[in-house]
């Protein structure tokens, strides 16, 4: 057990190709680092950005187990109709696939501050935007937490061969258990499943909970 | 609402259903399995269903629950343009649709001043309203008018006077005009024209609940005006306030309970053999002026009052009380002094049972009612459920359908959802939203409607958010707003409620109204 230690944390602005990306990295002030870890959180329009509750709690609590944390937020401002309208109707907007470009850039601009060991965590929509990172060079871990996998794609992520952590509430209204079971069971490589009993979707007070999973399983 | 259910010619159309007693009338239509078609002021559809909904709150009628049946629909309509501004294309649909129009419509200027409005609301509108049922071929017509059509007489019967009676104000002349003329286009047309005339309405027997506050609620007024300055001048004299009215203690203005003469409408409107007649709901046996006084002086903890009957008081010799009784009471000082006897024979003939009795319990709940609502029409949904939610109600009966029609995402065609907000632990912070094809369609205290979505959140929480101070989508991830029902579409709509907030943050203003 890694007893927490003192952090810092920096705004950064990420020079990315289509736009630029804010994002905050955090690390620890003193000893070894023990590798980097990007974390994506859930869709912008249901409340994804730097300061939600579950992506601030693993990226703070991650660096002070002594990894270099990045948290990104995405791009655009207010919601144009159609966007709304598709959104509304699917669970998806136009704009998705920024998404995966922007999480790319910050991505980039992690490995180049701390090269070694890269840990990728996706919270809910932000879980399904790892599967446009696999990419050389690979990433070494993957951490799902309450993967949307009703509503987005995860072929790429359930067929890598990379180690993989999921972490789903026994209630979270976006995917089954017996859907996330099923999901687990298909897919390849080591990996692990952790159930948070009489959780739910939005982990709420249990940010402390899901980085000491993360941590141990690192 | 399906198309055969519009095609049947059942349609009630309906005027004046966000007054008093013609949401009252529209409740009990609805009540009685009527598919009713309100004509409203309105600045767009939305606003239309909107007014009616809102009209149909404090009787605890969800107007969506009825929308949704397609047994209650609105219109845009103005009665003082000719077919009521409604297009031909219009008119000739709702000449397959309605069988029956009601114009309860009216203005109830008891001024002694001429007022030409009154003459166009009351006289022209009525002509225009019948013309276009004639335009519809719609040949059964129904008028609310007024007892005091008969004027100043000893005993009014129900039918209509052939020469003009004298009158205490224009008012009564112009629905004495609006009868005449009504009866005169119906013969013409072959109409049949079935006249309602209600005396003094008052607020619901059970609760008082008004929501206006004229005629007897005037008088009520005045005297809490003079109980206050009674306080307010350390009067030890409370008890022997000198006021001098000018009306006899044992004459009885014809009071009657809002939802008996409803009912007694509804009664009326449902038989067939009633068609043609001229009714009187009005109240057998009405409060004296003495047990008004009464109750007053009973509810106010105050006393003196003297009838001193048929005499002008001049202003230089009023008392002080004197003034601030005469300046409010004004205009409905006429209908203290005198009051016909209004015979109901026709009427009892055919409806099931008598109004509700008058007693002291009863003119007590009036006034306890107007004392609570602070005498204002705007301050009743406050109370209408016992509560005080005039800060919600600004937002979300007004703010929210005001400016909903021009956010720019209002169109999102799918949306079809019930979001229901429940704000901190009163009950006044229960509304209920509901979308149809993207369209706010109508807002209501929640009451028997069914949530697809409910948000729970406190008052400050809340207020941050539709002020644009705290996105919806964090507050409901950081567990501020807790969500029950179709979290998904919760999480969307919050999206939705976002731009919204972010086009139409709402300032509360000092006094609770938004600026």
């Amino acid at each position: 057990m890694v007893e927490a230690i003192d952090i810092l944390e920096e705004s950064v602005l990420i020079d990315g190709g289509a736009s630029q990306v804010a994002a905050v990295l955090g690390y620890p002030l003193a000893g070894a680092q023990r590798g980097a870890v990007l974390v994506a959180g859930p869709h912008p329009l249901m409340g994804g950005g730097l300061q939600n509750n579950v992506v601030r709690g693993v990226a703070r609590g991650l660096a002070e187990h002594g990894f270099v944390s990045l948290r990104f937020a995405y791009g655009g401002q207010g919601a144009s109709h159609e966007t709304m309208r598709e959104f509304w109707q699917t669970g998806h907007a136009p704009e998705d696939p920024f998404r995966a470009i922007e999480a790319r850039d910050a991505l980039t601009y992690l490995r180049s501050v701390c090269p070694g060991p890269i840990v990728l965590v996706g919270y809910s929509f932000g879980a399904s935007l790892i599967g446009a990172l696999l990419q050389d060079p690979l990433p070494d871990r993957l951490v799902l937490i309450g993967p949307t996998l009703v509503q987005h794609a995860f072929d790429a992520i359930q067929g890598s061969r990379i180690p993989k952590l999921i972490i789903t509430a026994d209630n979270d209204f976006a995917t089954s258990l017996d859907h996330t079971r099923n999901w687990f069971a298909r897919a390849r490589s080591e990996k692990k499943l952790v159930i948070i009993e009489s959780g739910e979707h939005f982990y709420r007070g249990l940010e402390d909970r899901l980085v000491a999973e993360i941590a141990q399983w690192l | 609402m399906s198309a055969a259910a519009l095609d049947k010619k059942e349609w009630v159309l309906l005027t004046g259903a966000s007054g008093l007693l013609g949401s009252a009338i529209l409740k009990e239509l609805l009540d009685g399995g009527r598919q009713v078609l309100c004509l409203v002021r309105a600045a767009n559809p939305a606003a239309a269903r909107q007014r009616v909904a809102t009209a149909l709150n404090p009787w605890g009628c969800v107007a969506e629950t009825f929308f949704e049946r397609g047994q209650l629909a609105a219109i845009r309509g103005d009665l003082l343009i000719p077919r009521l501004g409604l297009g031909a294309p219009i008119v000739q649909r709702l000449g397959e649709m309605v069988g029956s129009v009601v114009h309860a419509a009216g203005s109830t200027n008891f001024s002694s001043r001429t007022d030409a409005g009154l003459s166009r609301t009351n006289v022209d509108g009525t002509r225009l309203v019948f013309e276009l049922a004639e335009a519809c071929r719609c040949a059964d017509w129904h008028l609310v008018s007024t007892a005091y059509a008969c004027g100043r007489c000893g005993r009014a019967d129900e039918m209509l006077a052939s020469t003009q009676p004298v009158f205490r104000n224009d008012y009564e002349l112009t629905k004495w005009t609006a009868e005449h003329e009504a009866r005169c286009a119906a013969e013409r047309c072959g109409a049949t024209l079935t006249t309602y005339r209600p005396s003094v309405i008052v607020g619901n027997s059970a609760s008082g609940l008004t929501t206006r506050f004229t005629g007897i609620h005037r008088v009520f007024r005045a005297v809490s005006l003079l109980a206050r300055a009674a306080e307010q001048h350390g009067d030890s004299k409370r008890h022997r306030i000198p006021l001098r009215i000018p009306a006899d203690a044992a004459a009885r203005p014809n009071l009657v309970f809002v939802d008996d003469v409803a009912r007694e409408f509804a009664e009326l409107f449902a038989q067939a053999r009633a068609r043609g007649r001229i009714f009187h709901l009005t109240h057998p046996d009405a409060p004296s002026n003495g047990a008004i006084q009464r109750a007053l002086e009973e509810y106010y903890d105050i006393g003196g009052g003297t009838f001193v009957g048929a005499q002008v008081i001049p202003k230089s010799e009023r008392t002080v009380y004197e003034d601030i009784f005469f300046d409010v009471v004004c205009d409905t000082e006429p209908y203290l002094l005198e009051s016909p006897i209004f015979d109901r024979t026709q009427t009892d003939r055919f409806v099931s049972r008598a109004p509700t009795t008058w007693d002291a319990q009863g003119l007590r709940k009036q006034i306890h009612f107007g004392e609570i609502s602070g005498w204002r029409r705007n301050n009743i949904s406050r109370h209408m459920t016992e509560g005080v939610h005039g800060e919600y109600g600004a937002y979300f009966e007004h703010f929210m359908p005001e400016t909903h029609p021009r956010f720019r995402l209002s169109s999102l065609d799918s949306l079809d959802l019930n979001v229901r907000y429940t704000i901190g632990k009163s009950a006044d912070g229960d509304w209920t939203c509901c979308y149809r094809g993207g369209h706010l369609t109508s807002v209501a205290r929640t009451n028997g409607v069914v949530a697809h979505v409910t948000y729970r959140v406190s008052p400050a929480t809340f207020w941050r958010i539709v002020g644009g101070r705290l996105a919806a989508s964090n507050a409901f991830l950081s567990g501020d707003v807790q969500i029950t029902g179709d979290i998904e579409r919760a999480l969307k709509f919050g999206a939705i409620l976002e731009e919204f907030v972010r086009q139409f943050p709402y300032v509360q203003a000092e006094d609770g109204q938004h600026g």
